[in-house]
């Protein structure tokens, strides 16, 4: 199979995270794209197809945005660059046992 | 742009696609005769009864509702319902109340109960004559031209990955954004894959019955959950979506609802119930590949599409994922190059030229819907072309006695 070109979808402007196309490892120069625009990025860490990566720098505790709406909350501080999973992100009602809940949206 | 196929047109509601005559056992000892009957009799399709005994009212009643539905469903042209006696089972699934719900179904509905025919080797006998002549009786029936909207269509997504939320559901959403504005009812479920999205879609519902509805089935599946001493967040996403990118609930489920396309929800649909009117409609229902295309085709899809990720799925993946709704052809299709790369044969439709920048969503959902249609004309889907066919599972919420 043709080799994809190494890109990052950004799927709503103003996500923090983008689905990389292709494999990514550590030091690869990627195209980030976003509402039409393209930017470079480096990648800090390996990132595998279809996986997320952080298109700016997270802090530990921030919601992180996917699709325009929150996806979950970052456990650790992440880079730009950097690969976005489950070492770094959890779920917006982890641990959550039938109390209140916050939603995607909003 | 596609605005017709070719199918059979009934005497009630939309026409079929296919033309079957379904044996439709309603106890589990009357399955080995249906099984019996289903060896020496050619082209029959066959339903495999869980029984009713040891299980709870409403449990007993979606029984009901599966089993009528697939007799209902525009696919199947005549019915031989199978049973010890009339009055056997319980009363949610009794011969009699299953006669009566298809009485003005406008197809041919035979009976062949054991303890009539004096035994399962008599019942044999006499079933193979029926089932033979309603064969015959079928195979006169042609195919006529029918408009688009008629096609109602079921859909789940699998093996969710990376791809799934960008060139999968979204160029299947499409493709349903175009069905609903000719006219045609298309169905999403799996309660637990709209978890952490429902207030988007209970923005997009019709009215407030509808989103009340689809909120307390949300609920009601949280609190399952938690019943179980489990967060609902441990049991999805899976560990195969994980592997492929998918990191939390919300995520998925935001991906996920992509698959319905854009337009109003005009209802949240109990499992294995119809729609009434042309639209876009919630289903409760688990997430099992192995079920949910049964309770699909219960309420009335003539084909249900599994749209699938793929992402951590073996070299040359197995079909057995890829289950047809007994009585509906099930239409497998990707936005995963990779996989798309692996799969010489078995996908229904590729369309990863949306992730690739090779195609807008636009064009991908024109083509699919053609491919729909074609598919709804008689070609087969490549499950189709596989005599395997793992038992489907009737949804149960349990507990069992």
């Amino acid at each position: 199979m043709e080799k994809l070109p190494l890109r990052v979808l950004v799927l709503h402007a103003g996500d923090d995270v983008g689905v990389m196309v292709g494999d990514g490892l550590r030091g690869a120069s990627c195209e980030v794209e976003s509402a039409g625009r393209k930017t470079a990025l480096a990648l800090a860490t390996d990132v595998p197809f279809g996986h997320k990566v952080a298109v700016r720098d997270i802090a530990a505790g921030d919601a992180v945005r996917k699709y325009g709406q929150k996806i979950g909350v970052a456990t650790h501080a992440i880079a730009a660059g950097s690969h976005v999973h489950v070492h770094n992100l959890d779920g917006l009602n982890a641990g959550l046992r039938g109390t209140t809940r916050e939603t995607a949206h909003g | 742009m596609v605005e017709s196929f070719h199918g059979y047109r009934r005497a009630r509601g939309r026409a079929g696609i296919r033309n079957k005559v379904l044996l439709l056992p309603i106890d589990r000892y009357s399955n080995q005769l249906a099984w019996n009957i289903d060896q020496t009799v050619a082209g029959l399709t066959r339903f495999t009864c869980p029984g009713d005994m040891g299980r709870h009212a409403s449990d007993r009643e979606r029984l009901f509702h599966v089993m009528r539905g697939l007799a209902q469903n525009p696919n199947v042209a005549a019915v031989l319902l199978i049973g010890v006696r009339e009055d056997f089972n319980y009363p949610e699934t009794r011969a009699q109340r299953m006669l009566d719900a298809l009485d003005d179904c406008g197809k041919p509905v035979e009976t062949l109960f054991i303890s009539h025919a004096g035994g399962m080797g008599l019942a044999g006998i006499q079933g193979e004559r029926i089932a033979r002549r309603l064969l015959r009786h079928v195979g006169r029936q042609q195919r006529q031209e029918v408009p688009v909207g008629d096609l109602c269509i079921g859909i789940k997504c699998g093996i969710s990955d990376g791809t799934s939320g960008i060139s999968g559901n979204p160029a299947l959403g499409s493709a349903m954004d175009l069905l609903v504005s000719r006219q045609g009812t298309v169905m999403f479920s799996e309660t637990t894959e709209i978890i952490g999205a429902e207030q988007l879609l209970a923005e997009r519902a019709r009215d407030a019955s509808t989103r009340d509805r689809l909120l307390e089935m949300v609920a009601r599946t949280e609190r399952q959950a938690c019943a179980v001493g489990e967060d609902i967040r441990s049991i999805n996403p899976i560990p195969s979506n994980i592997k492929a990118g998918i990191t939390t609930l919300e995520e998925k489920s935001l991906g996920a609802i992509a698959k319905g396309g854009t337009t109003a929800l005009c209802g949240a649909l109990e499992h294995a119930h119809a729609p009434e009117e042309p639209g876009l409609y919630f289903m409760d229902g688990w997430m099992a590949g192995n079920s949910l295309p049964l309770g699909l085709a219960a309420a009335g899809a003539q084909i249900t599409i599994l749209q699938s990720g793929g992402g951590d799925m073996p070299d040359d993946p197995p079909l057995s994922v890829v289950n047809p709704g007994l009585v509906s052809p099930n239409f497998f299709m990707s936005g995963n190059p990779n996989l798309a790369a692996k799969l010489e044969v078995g996908l229904d439709f590729d369309s990863s030229g949306v992730l690739l920048g090779t195609h807008t969503l636009a064009e991908i959902g024109e083509a699919i819907l053609a491919e729909l249609a074609a598919v709804a004309s008689g070609q087969p889907t490549w499950g189709e072309t596989q005599k395997f066919m793992e038992t489907q599972e009737v949804w149960f919420d349990g507990p069992f006695f």
